[in-house]
């Protein structure tokens, strides 16, 4: 049996999944990053190679994601894509006549506008991470719900409080007045997925036609309260998929089944890389006034990529 | 006797100028001096003395000035209120002499010709022999070396147009201290995508800003058409549709210039380089936006200011390419079939 891996290591998650020759989503995993992309990666790989049927070839790998490269050089990917193409692709094979999809992850948020099955605009949140996945974390902890009953308590509510949404500093500071007053929790919570909501059309979806179908992905989109806060502003129907939290991974391993198809060997080192120890270091180079950062990555005392440097000196060193 | 020192920051108008007022100093008999091109260093050095509220390109000049302003006898800051008949420039390009002059101390003394195209008198030709009195050249002398200035200038402007590279150009330039025939680039090399780069000048060819934006482009083997390749009779001829003239004279050009390669379908995508607070961005970017809408023609704006991170900027480049690449070639094919 033959199979595509895909691997998407976000600031928060790292994802992994396995299709077959079909298209078919053999198995996945998802785990939190830790701050440790190296580590979580060999986790994931460790536990998805004990789901995988006897076997099994991996005939294709491809890495997506803000590590895509340092998670590509690690287990040898076939392909590196950013993670907009990674997702529209995954999306679209599920669902062809999406049109929009809106993507809620841990440190970033994006919207995908498909029109006959092809990314026609997007748009990426900059600087700001208000209204992603770590905020969402951040107050849940504060308030002493678990991040999964966050979503449940939106719902509850009978009439949410008024948050505002532009900015999380001045939105926790509206909570913590919300709460002082004497609002309910749920009340607030789900005031706080309207803020987001918000915040999100009005910045990232800002002057972007959402049409129908619309579907909600991203480690965010496991938040009832979020989802029905954006039916309830677009009031439209938006669809949650079954992969929503690993689609990156799913597009990233439909990319490498792309890459791979005229033939060819795969560049994937193998499982073994689990056991390999895999190091970065990170140094800054001197010699001239750009002052590049250098990301030096080893596996065991062999150094077996540098990147990072503008001029391209440390990157063909090896 | 040693040749009097003349400083031109690597910054804002240097992009658009350089080799005019290269030549002009030079003919004179003058050294010119030129900052180093653009890192985060000097940049930082610049924050030190600008304004909090300014653009980036804006703060990059000062950490420019400061890079040379103890190798020079004079600083060479023009002051461009205008450089077309009808429109004018920003407020701060209008103020620039003033704002370096009195938030930096012991600067050596700044010419800054006051330049406005709509009125005889202050034409650069006419500004820049006021220079040439100042420093003690006789009327002659300014006015052979204003046209020998002026030829490097068409030549300069002609052969962006013709599509070499304007940063090869200025470099090509710096290097031999005048245009020769040598081709610097292929003229009309055949990418598999063209890629239209628009955005004020000193955004988009600043070493820091750009995040090597042509290079990648490049190396995704796009052919890249800039504002510079179009020339100034088609910018007016789209412009003239638009319910009144466009305000600012460098927000014109960009916008004439998007409107251009959108409806001829020049190219297969559109990048507008945009920076934070720039109040002719605000006004020029959701015009070229609604167009790109209206055309069907992949768009993005990206914005740079302080914070911008290399990582977000490659990620969008890569997946506008991506968006880019995968359209052109879809309707390719239902070109092909139909």
């Amino acid at each position: 049996m033959k199979g595509y891996l895909g691997i998407d290591v976000g600031s928060v998650s790292t994802n992994l999944a396995v299709i077959d020759e079909e298209g078919t989503v053999l198995c996945h995993r998802y785990l939190l990053t830790h701050g440790q992309p190296i580590r979580a990666v060999q986790e994931a790989l460790r536990e998805i190679s004990t789901y995988l049927p006897k076997g099994m070839e991996i005939r294709g790998v491809g890495t997506t994601g803000s590590a895509r490269q340092l998670a590509g050089v690690m287990v040898g990917a076939d392909v590196v894509k950013n993670e907009i193409t990674a997702h529209a692709i995954g999306t679209t094979h599920f669902f062809p006549h999406a049109r929009t999809i809106l993507e809620i992850g841990g440190q970033d948020s994006k919207i995908i506008i498909i029109r006959d099955g092809l990314v026609v605009d997007f748009a990426m949140n900059t600087v700001c991470a208000a209204g992603t996945g770590s905020f969402l974390d951040q107050q849940a902890l504060r308030l002493g719900i678990p991040i999964d009953q966050f979503g449940r308590y939106a719902l509850r509510s009978k009439s949410s409080a008024r948050i505002a949404g532009r900015c999380t500093v001045f939105a926790e500071s509206d909570m913590v007045h919300k709460q002082q007053i004497g609002c309910n929790l749920e009340d607030i919570i789900a005031g706080l997925c309207e803020a987001l909501v918000r915040n999100y059309l009005n910045n990232v979806a800002k002057g972007k036609e959402i049409l129908e179908s619309i579907i909600f992905q991203g480690g965010v989109a496991a938040n009832e309260g979020i989802q029905s806060a954006f039916e309830g502003e677009l009031g439209k129907k938006i669809y949650i998929p079954k992969f929503f939290n690993v689609m990156g991974a799913i597009g990233a391993a439909f990319l490498a089944q792309e890459q791979m198809d005229g033939g060819g060997k795969t560049h994937f080192k193998g499982f073994e890389v689990i056991n390999l120890h895999c190091k970065t270091r990170s140094l800054e180079c001197k010699e001239c006034e750009n002052e590049c950062e250098i990301v030096e990555f080893s596996i065991g005392e062999e150094v077996t990529a540098y990147w990072g440097d503008r001029c391209g000196k440390w990157e063909n060193k090896l | 006797m040693m040749s009097m020192r003349v400083g031109i920051p690597r910054a804002l108008l240097y992009y658009r100028y350089f080799p005019l007022w290269n030549t002009f100093f030079r003919e004179l008999g003058a050294q010119v001096v030129v900052s180093r091109p653009s890192t985060r260093k000097v940049l930082e050095e610049g924050f030190k003395f600008a304004d909090d509220d300014v653009c980036i390109p804006i703060k990059m000049i000062f950490g420019h000035v400061l890079n040379i302003e103890d190798k020079v006898d004079y600083l060479f800051i023009p002051r461009l209120l205008s450089d077309n008949k009808t429109g004018y420039c920003c407020p701060m390009m209008a103020g620039l002499p003033e704002m370096i002059k009195y938030s930096m101390p012991h600067l050596p003394p700044i010419l800054d010709p006051f330049v406005d195209e709509r009125y005889r008198g202050t034409r650069l030709s006419g500004a820049l022999s006021k220079v040439g009195r100042k420093l003690k050249y006789n009327f002659l002398q300014t006015r052979r070396a204003y046209s020998k200035a002026r030829e490097q200038f068409d030549q300069f402007q002609r052969r962006m147009r013709d599509g070499v590279s304007v940063l090869d150009l200025i470099n090509a330039f710096e290097t031999n201290g005048c245009f020769t025939d040598e081709p610097l680039t292929e003229k009309e090399e055949d990418g598999s995508m063209k890629i239209g780069v628009i955005g004020h000048p000193y955004n988009l060819y600043d070493t820091l800003f750009n995040f090597d934006l042509f290079k990648r482009l490049k190396e995704a083997n796009a052919s890249i058409y800039t504002p510079e390749r179009i020339h100034g009779h088609t910018i007016d001829h789209h412009l003239r549709r638009l319910k009144k003239d466009i305000y600012w004279t460098l927000g014109r050009e960009i916008l004439g210039a998007a409107f251009h390669l959108l409806e001829s379908r020049v190219v297969d995508g559109l990048i507008y380089v945009t920076c934070f607070s720039c109040g002719i961005d605000s006004m020029i970017e959701p015009l070229v936006g609604f167009r790109a809408k209206r055309e069907a023609s992949p768009y993005m704006a990206l914005m740079i200011d302080e914070h911008t991170g290399i990582g977000g900027f490659v990620t969008r480049l890569e997946a506008f390419l991506d968006t880019a690449r995968r359209r052109k070639f879809n309707s390719d094919d239902e070109r092909r079939t139909s």
